[in-house]
């Protein structure tokens, strides 16, 4: 009997302990805050961010690492005005956002002096297709000019390998709508005080981790080094063979899938 | 199951000192932190040309066979284990190597000034007035290459509020970089009376769990554990100028002979004037610094401590505050305050008494801090195994 009046009473606090806090003495000055996008509404329910976790699989969605020299080429000359016209083409008016019109910048925040040696990998303001909240820095495409990263123009083994074919994959419609979802909920002040994070672009470093995973799995020997060789491209093959992909011979997105290596 | 966070190593010229991350070659290559900030960890043996990823970026390599001149290497490590794979050291001249952090472990915090604005009679930290500027920048570093799924993030000093904008940016990196984490800041709070402090906040709220401990329910049984007149005031003033900018709090109270007599009445006090606490932390004295000084003055008996937490808890959590006792080994406490209690010592400090062996209790058990002296440790009362 105790215990079931004690319950009792412990869930009327339950009930009404957090009603009396937001909404009498403390919520007066949270009113006049402005909330960053994408932080949770302290007050009430929260109108804040559309609440969506789901990342395109990119297996299904565009062949980005396939494309991947002409895509950051591209990038690198003139890609927000192409993803703005990914972003209009779609018909996005459905209620969301561009985040540049829904972004108010926090009045508090001054960027320190050293803030360019922290390189937040968050993802930049207009991410492109990948982005997600779970693990921004490996996903998302910055529209920033890559700084470290830039595309030699010289790059030895991978760049004829790539099927060209994959360049400009039609575009579906599921992998139109998340990204646009996601834009608004990532807050991104001052992206001039963000230095872009280095991503897998350099074909080198996607080329060590199939290395990496073809030595695991036993189909290659020779070194990780980053040279796509020939002697890389044959266990390409053999692993496709073996795993029923169609032996290309390169790194397209559904081998990359099967060795497990995601980007 | 203590592991050491420093170790000696014989690092080649190409390696300049600073922060690194170590991180296992696939884990490198995903490039999830910046490349020239990451050291790759071939101490599996695994055949890396480690010329190929210097031309990459990367910073160096820890382990592996030897590369040429201008690759930076980690080798020889004093101590293999105190490096693993995820962590960040720091690598500091003729070959010293920091862990600040390490993955996995449960303590990871950010370690922010020695300077502090009260002089706690039990404080484990005792503060120093060293010119410590050069924390920020390093954190501010650090921050950028701690993993991006930890849970929590601790910020800790001194008092860390002591930085003021300081402190903002640093937080304001962090949750940036860290888009998932928690961070939990051990702050007096003293600072936050003046409501213009708070309101530099204001873009953390909610991401910022605030710390603050009160020592009673009267303002001298606070000021003399701080030892500062006025500091009760302060503080409180600072509670209610958080609320009510809706920040997240926490109320800590340290078990000692100054708290113990009134702890009822205060936890009778953060029921009535402390509703908004999301948690209440009730925590076992840690015999470090100025409480291994006063240890005369803060000792007290077990068995005085198991009654008094049975009424403080009772009453807070009949008032439907959340209660955690921390630090108080299970045998200690009345089998009715299990629930409460949390296997909370940091994994690096964390001992056990001989007699606990027998304990049916242990694997729940917070035990020990290592700095317990053997008086400490006598009162256990190991617990047979029960049905």
């Amino acid at each position: 009997m105790t215990k079931n009046w004690k319950m009792f009473l412990r869930n009327v606090m339950a009930w009404t302990a957090p009603a009396a806090a937001s909404l009498t003495v403390w919520s007066q000055a949270d009113a006049m805050v402005p909330l960053e996008p994408g932080q949770p509404d302290a007050r009430s329910g929260g109108s804040g961010s559309p609440l969506t976790f789901e990342r395109p699989n990119y297996i299904d969605g565009r062949d980005v690492y396939a494309a991947h020299r002409s895509h950051s080429s591209h990038r690198s000359h003139s890609s927000h005005s192409s993803h703005r016209s990914h972003y209009s083409g779609s018909g996005g008016g459905g209620g969301y956002y561009p985040p540049s019109q829904t972004y108010a910048p926090p009045a508090v925040y001054s960027p320190p002096a050293v803030s360019t040696t922290t390189s937040p990998p968050a993802a930049p303001p207009q991410t492109s297709v990948p982005s997600t909240a779970a693990r921004p820095p490996t996903v998302s495409t910055s529209p920033l000019p890559p700084v470290q990263n830039a595309p030699a123009p010289a790059v030895t083994a991978p760049t004829p390998t790539l099927p060209p074919a994959a360049a400009a994959p039609p575009l579906n419609a599921p992998l139109q709508i998340v990204p646009q979802r996601f834009a608004p909920a990532q807050p991104r002040p001052n992206p001039s005080s963000v230095t872009p994070v280095a991503r897998p672009e350099k074909p080198e470093i996607m080329v060590m981790r199939v290395q990496l995973e073809l030595k695991a799995r036993g189909f290659y020997s020779g070194p990780v080094d980053g040279r796509l060789t020939q002697d890389v491209r044959d266990s390409l093959r053999g692993f496709q063979i073996v795993n029923k992909l169609s032996d290309t011979g390169t790194m397209d997105n559904s081998t990359l899938a099967k060795l497990g290596i995601v980007y | 199951m203590a592991l050491a966070l420093h170790a000696r190593a014989s690092v080649n010229g190409a390696l300049r000192t600073g922060l690194y991350k170590v991180l296992m070659p696939d884990e490198a290559l995903a490039c999830v932190f910046p490349v020239d900030r990451v050291l790759v960890d071939l101490r599996d043996g695994l055949d890396i040309d480690g010329e190929a990823l210097i031309e990459l970026g990367y910073a160096g390599v820890v382990g592996g066979p030897a590369c040429g001149e201008q690759v930076g290497r980690i080798h020889s490590i004093s101590n293999d284990a105190v490096v693993g794979a995820g962590d960040v050291v720091r690598l500091r001249g003729s070959g010293r190597i920091d862990v600040l952090f390490r993955r996995g472990a449960n303590a990871n915090s950010l370690f922010v000034t020695e300077a502090c604005n009260s002089l706690c009679v039990m404080c484990s930290q005792p503060p120093r007035d060293a010119d410590d500027d050069w924390r920020i920048d390093e954190l501010i570093d650090l921050v950028s290459l701690i993993d991006r799924d930890i849970k929590v993030l601790g910020v800790t000093g001194g008092e860390p509020t002591l930085l003021g904008d300081r402190l903002v940016d640093l937080l304001t990196i962090a949750a940036r970089t860290l888009t998932d984490t928690q961070f939990h800041v051990l702050t007096n709070g003293r600072l936050f009376g003046n409501p213009e402090l708070v309101s530099k906040f204001d873009a953390l709220r909610g991401r910022v769990v605030w710390a603050i401990p009160v020592y009673g329910d009267v303002a001298a049984d606070h000021d003399a554990v701080v030892k500062v007149a006025g500091a009760f005031v302060e503080t409180m003033n600072g509670i209610y100028n958080l609320a009510e900018c809706a920040h997240r709090l926490e109320i800590r109270v340290v078990l000692s002979a100054l708290t113990l007599p009134r702890l009822t009445q205060t936890a009778d006090f953060f029921g009535r004037n402390l509703p908004f606490v999301e948690h209440v932390a009730l925590m076992g004295l840690e015999p470090m610094g100025f409480a291994r000084v006063n240890a005369a003055m803060l000792a007290y008996d077990p068995a005085v401590c198991g009654l008094a937490l049975m009424d403080a808890v009772s009453i807070l959590d009949q008032v439907g505050m959340t209660v955690s006792i921390y630090n108080v080994p299970l045998c200690h406490l009345d089998r009715r305050l299990h629930v409460f209690a949390r296997k909370s010592i940091s994994d690096w400090k964390n001992e056990f008494a001989p007699d606990c062996e027998t304990c049916a209790l242990r694997p729940g058990c917070c035990g020990f801090f290592r700095s317990a002296g053997d008086t400490w440790r006598r009162t256990v009362r190991p617990v047979a195994a029960v049905a």
